[in-house]
């Protein structure tokens, strides 16, 4: 069992987006991903995720859509939207940038 | 946009997307579920754990939904039903709550819209605040804002520098012949710019203007639009068409339109002729002189500007010293309200006190509410509702109650404005045209609106701050002390203190109406009926046909069983016009200094006046066939002018010369009043035997058969003699008297409603008070009880505690009221606003009823079970 880290809302947000860039997912293959790319340090509250998916919706960067697994079963699949795909961009530069400003301060002696 | 319309879209589709929200979770369980049990874990536990880890099922999908938005609906709908259920479980106070707020509303309303349409707008006139009633002020008469001359409307009309329009007009009834039935209608006689003073244009046709009032014009008529509906069946085709009024022909020239009416009474408008005699004569007659003021010229100019030319009258026109003439000016408005402006203030000055009232009996019935619930909004707050939730949830159940009253209210305003707009108060009738004001309901709704919710908001905010445990812990009894909590103690106080000030108001005005309807009239109004008939000048040219007709009817009047006796009067007190009055001369008695202006009523009366009026005869003889028309010419005096004039001197035999030819008295009877307001005024009654010229007159009867029969009778006892004389105003004395008083009855009944109601919700607020209070301290009280005090010591102490509230309010409502005695004065009638007997009596009354609102829940504190109340809670 990973970590149980509080993500913030946006870095969840952030990751959520991150993950639909490689193709369309349901909400509990969303929190698999997460786990396991970060090597299980990143575990995802269900009580965060799906309020969280739902948020993305509301703001039209992704959509959700029925549709099958590969064992027959029904499940919801989100995808990004265009806008939803600019906006990955703009916040994984964000991102980017207060990531390395922290480290500078945190290397400084 | 879109925003909204997925929320519109959700709450339509609610059902289908719970749904689909319940298979996307049950879908992630199960996932979670496999993968666990991949983990090597047994099935129950498997699904178990996927289950835990996902965290509370319910609160999550709760929280998905309200970020989806479905949220502020479906809330809403919930907040109202919640709210709608806890004011079901405590009926008393919401009923009372209710009707409190209803009742206020409604009478606040009508009362400001009856003030605004009274006072502010009584007619529909553009510019209406520049309208101007000039006056004749004669002191020296004894006139005081008496009518115009023709010859002063005419000068008036000239200063085009002070009046852009200018203009008269007397009232008059004649008889409207040449229709199926011969009416009496009222006609309105205008000279100078009538018309474009109001600004009105016609509805049909066009309206006459200033010339039409010189002599040799054809006689036009403008017709009143509701009279052209209804009697003249609303054809348009009057237009040229002639009618007869007191055997005239006038063509009718145009109609009004229907919201223009004045004078009120009016049905019918022609053109006043100015002929030759009318300029000769000066000082009061009988127009009422209205102009338009120009925009440049200000009310304090207008004034001293008018005072000038008073004095230029004076030395062009040589008007008497002893006049002391001067002109006097009013706005329209005010001159309009008249009477009913003091009246309404005060109606005014009551309802804002109510108003006050409920305003602090609602809050604190609100406030002993929520707090009387912190174990309920303690256990909401443990069981996870956010502070905000349960804010909005007492604000929408306050506002439940709020609208709730709001509409009783505005459904009572309704009614009761339509109610005064359609009761007889012919004195007053500017009332006739009272609405309900949009702005006055629209500031009605928000008053309520805020203090029912601004009210709960405050102890919401303070019960949700309160520590779940603690509340819970305490028991019911927490969250607020009577004894620390300074806005409930000065609520009682200023309901006791109103409640206070609207009793001795209504208690005055009570007794004030008592004395009024007490009053000596001089006269026995029980037995008399009186109607008018009056002779056109056409048919009934001279003298002698007028009398011969007057005298005849009498004699048909006499024969009728049942009529016991006829009178004749040219008016009658109460009922009909109030006489002209004159200065006279007593060549017999010198004037003595000091002693009053020689001025008196002219009375002209005949067959047995003053024995079907009941007006004793003191000296002397009345009237009879003695007094003949080629005879010595006679008079009877009245008292009041027998004692101010004759004093010691036996008037009998002495002769008075009054506008006329010398006469010499025969007799003294007593005094009458002519109306409630003023002393009686000195009268001189001429014999109609010798003074035949009057063509109206009226008759009066006593009889004691009903008016219904009587009508017909006197119709047809008139028609006998000319089939085309109306009959008019048959009505008995009795209901005149009545009717003068009817402002003030109307006025005091209301006040009285108003004081019955303050009390009733003050004595409910201080016993629910008093109430929790106990309920509140009930652990002390046991304690107290415990520890060895009696019943009785109980009982002193809490009702002790609310009677010092009480006492506070009736001193301060005694201060207050003795403050507005001056202005409360005026409007009484033989009551001094001081009476000790009033002010001792009303403060008792409501002390006693308090204690008793007191008494009630103290008695149930008294009746404690120490051990029970320190077992429980």
């Amino acid at each position: 069992m990973g970590k149980n880290v509080d993500l913030l809302q946006g870095t969840l947000d952030l990751l959520i987006l991150k993950t639909l860039t490689l193709g369309a997912m349901h909400g509990w293959g969303i929190s698999q991903h997460i786990q396991q790319v970060s090597r299980e340090a990143l575990r995802v509250g269900q009580g965060s995720l799906y309020p969280a998916l739902h948020r993305l919706e509301g703001r039209g960067w992704i959509v959700a859509e029925w549709g099958v697994t590969r064992n027959n079963r029904r499940a919801r699949y989100y995808r990004l939207t265009p806008a939803g795909r600019r906006q990955v961009e703009q916040e994984i530069s964000a991102w980017d940038e207060f990531a390395g400003a922290v480290r500078l301060v945190l290397q400084s002696t | 946009m879109a925003s909204l319309w997925r929320r519109l879209r959700a709450a339509i589709f609610r059902t289908r997307l719970d749904r689909d929200l319940d298979d996307e979770v049950r879908f992630h369980i199960e996932m979670e579920a496999r993968r666990n049990r991949e983990r090597g874990l047994p099935e129950e536990e498997a699904r178990r754990q996927a289950l835990v880890s996902f965290g509370g099922v319910e609160r999550f999908k709760e929280e998905s939904r309200d970020t989806r938005g479905i949220g502020a609906l479906e809330t809403l709908t919930r907040d109202l039903r919640g709210g709608a259920r806890a004011l079901r479980r405590t009926p008393g106070t919401t009923v009372i709550t209710v009707l409190t707020i209803g009742l206020v509303i409604g009478a606040a309303s009508t009362i400001f819209s009856s003030v605004r349409t009274v006072l502010l707008r009584p007619l529909p006139v553009p510019g209406i605040d520049r309208l101007a009633v000039v006056r004749d002020d004669l002191p020296g008469l004894g006139l005081r804002e008496a009518e115009v001359s023709p010859a002063e409307v005419l000068d008036l009309r000239a200063r085009r520098d002070l009046f852009e329009a200018f203009s008269g007009i007397t009232v008059s009834p004649m008889n409207l012949t040449g229709e199926a039935d011969p009416r009496r209608i009222m006609v309105g006689r205008s000279m100078g710019d009538f018309f474009e003073t109001f600004g009105v244009q016609p509805y049909l046709g066009r309206l006459f203007d200033a010339r039409a009032s010189e002599p040799g014009r054809p006689r036009v008529a403008v017709l009143g639009n509701a009279f052209w509906r209804t009697q003249l069946g609303g054809d348009a085709s009057i237009l040229g068409r002639t009618i007869q009024l007191d055997g005239i022909g006038f063509e009718v020239i145009g109609v009004l339109p229907p919201g223009f009416r004045y004078p009120r009474n009016v049905q019918v408008w022609v053109p006043f002729v100015v002929t030759e005699q009318w300029l000769a004569r000066r000082g009061s007659l009988f127009m009422l002189a209205v102009g338009r003021r120009l925009s440049t010229v200000s009310p304090e100019q207008l004034s001293a500007q008018l005072a000038l030319e008073a004095d230029r009258w004076h030395q062009a026109y040589e008007y008497p010293e002893r006049f002391q003439h001067r002109l006097a000016v009013h706005s329209f408005t005010e001159f309009d309200a008249g009477q009913l402006r003091p009246i309404l203030l005060a109606l005014l000055g009551a309802v804002g006190l109510l108003l006050l009232l409920a305003s602090a009996n609602v809050a604190s019935l609100q406030l002993l509410r929520a707090t009387g619930r912190t174990r309920e909004l303690a256990v909401r707050a443990a069981l996870g509702a956010g502070r905000r939730a349960l804010v909005r949830a007492l604000l929408v159940e306050s506002s439940v109650l709020a609208g709730l009253g709001a509409v009783l209210g505005l459904g009572l305003a309704f009614l009761a404005t339509g109610y005064v707009a359609g009761a007889p108060l012919p004195d007053f009738p500017a009332l006739a045209d009272v609405q309900l004001d949009a702005g006055v309901v629209a500031a009605g709704l928000m008053t309520t609106l805020l203090t029912a919710v601004a009210f709960s908001v405050a102890p919401a905010l303070r019960a949700a701050r309160i520590d779940a445990a603690v509340a819970l812990r305490q028991g019911a009894g927490s969250g607020l002390s009577i004894r620390r909590h300074r806005f409930l103690r000065s609520s009682i106080v200023i309901q006791v203190a109103v409640s206070m000030i609207l009793l001795l108001g209504s208690a005055l005005t009570v007794r004030s109406l008592r004395r009024l309807l007490d009053v000596d009239l001089g006269f026995a109004p029980g037995q008399v009926l009186s109607f008018g008939v009056a002779l056109p000048a056409a048919t009934y040219p001279t003298g002698e046909n007028r009398s011969v007709f007057f005298t005849g009817l009498q004699e048909r009047l006499e024969a009728v069983p049942g009529i016991q006796r006829v009178g004749l009067a040219s008016y009658v007190p109460f009922a009909h016009g109030s006489g002209d009055s004159s200065p006279f001369d007593l060549p017999g008695v010198p004037e003595r200094t000091g002693e009053p202006q020689r001025h008196a009523n002219l009375h002209i009366v005949g067959g047995e006046y003053f024995r079907t009026m009941g007006i004793p005869l003191l000296k002397g003889r009345t009237f009879s066939s003695e007094d003949r028309a080629d005879g010595e010419r006679h008079v009877v005096i009245d008292e009041t002018l027998a004692r101010t004039w004759f004093r010691e001197i036996d008037p009998i035999g002495q002769e008075i010369t009054q506008g006329g030819p010398p006469s010499r008295i025969i007799g003294v009877v007593g005094s009458v009043r002519l109306d409630f307001s003023q002393e009686p005024k000195a009268t001189v009654y001429y014999p109609y035997s010798q003074t035949p010229w009057v063509s109206t007159m009226l008759l009066t009867l006593n009889t004691t058969l009903p008016a219904e029969q009587l009508v017909t009778l006197a119709r047809q006892a008139v028609a006998d003699l000319d089939p085309n004389i109306p009959v008019y105003d048959l009505e008995p004395l009795r209901d005149q008297v009545t009717a003068a008083t009817g402002p003030r009855r109307f006025a005091t009944a209301l006040l009285g409603v108003f004081a019955g109601t303050a009390l009733l919700l003050t004595l409910l607020g201080l016993h629910g008070v008093v109430s929790y209070s106990v309920q509140e301290r009930r652990r002390e009280i046991g304690v107290r009880m415990a520890l060895g005090a009696q019943a009785g010591d109980v009982l002193n102490h809490v009702v002790g505690g609310g009677m010092i509230l009480v006492g506070l309010g009736v001193l301060a409502g005694l201060a207050l009221f003795a403050g507005a005695a001056r202005v409360l004065g005026s409007l009484l009638y033989g009551v001094s606003p001081l009476d000790p007997v009033i002010i001792l009596g009303g403060a008792a009354v409501l002390v006693l009823a308090t204690a008793l609102a007191c008494y009630v829940p103290a008695r149930r504190a008294a009746g404690v079970d120490p051990a029970t109340v320190l077992r429980t809670d």
